[in-house]
């Protein structure tokens, strides 16, 4: 299995790299469709100033005109399977109440895609919460086929 | 100011927290407490599978101590 930033949980500068890495290419994914405005909505640090350092959240995004927003939740890499699961979470705080779509996973090109997929479904296809559970329930099943397939590949093999 | 907050686990079928709002900021030792008394409401299969959050949980309290604290009672493990 590929992994991308295997040792961002353990290298300070590859975290770094990483979370830019990251909200390149979401911005660059959500302003192509004219989705501007976009914030952080979660606060990452310690009170001294100090990166939490934990990959929850890698990378957060609010988009006011929505009123969405988005987690994305990495974690080390240590199984040889695409890993990732994503939901929707009702968001509230004195100064914000919303809804999230979190998506958890391990970092390979495979988990990348599908993220990308779910961005764009949440927020340029503006799926409801609903309808975003389904689809993601979709999506789940398509990967547990793929890897009985895979399975069944190697036994017959 | 009143300081609040919770520990959550959280999961298909499950929601429990250890919830605080008091007038100081809760101390590291307050926060290892909480996530014992959180570890110990749960069942012990459920604990179980958390195992790994817990001990992310308990690293985070830690070095939250550490580095002032947190300007925020929303974090998440």
């Amino acid at each position: 299995m590929k992994y991308l930033f295997p040792n961002f949980l353990t290298s300070e500068l590859e975290y770094r790299i990483c979370k830019s890495y990251w909200e390149t290419k979401i911005e660059y994914l959500l302003q192509k469709s004219n989705i501007i405005n976009i914030e952080q909505y979660l606060n990452t640090k310690f009170a001294n100033g100090q990166e939490q350092f934990n990959g929850n959240p890698i990378v957060n995004f609010y988009v006011k005109s929505k009123n969405k927003a988005l987690r994305i939740v990495q974690d080390i890499p240590e199984t040889e399977t695409v890993e990732i699961s994503a939901w929707t979470n009702k968001f509230k705080t004195d100064d914000l109440n919303t809804t999230e779509l979190v998506i958890s996973l391990e970092l390979t090109p495979e988990s990348e895609q599908i993220t990308y997929d779910f961005i764009k479904k949440w927020f340029i296809n503006d799926y409801s919460a609903s309808v975003m559970e389904k689809y993601i329930d979709f999506v789940y099943e398509s990967i547990k086929s793929l890897k009985t397939n895979s399975l069944t590949e190697e036994i017959y093999a | 100011m009143k300081h609040r907050g919770r520990l959550q686990a959280q999961g298909e079928n499950l929601e429990a927290s250890e919830a605080w709002s008091q007038n100081e900021p809760p101390t590291k030792k307050d926060g290892l407490t909480m996530l014992e008394k959180l570890r110990k409401k749960i069942s012990k299969s459920e604990a179980k599978k958390r195992e790994k959050a817990f001990i992310k949980a308990h690293k985070y309290i830690e070095q939250a101590s550490i580095n002032g604290g947190l300007r925020h009672s929303l974090c998440y493990i």
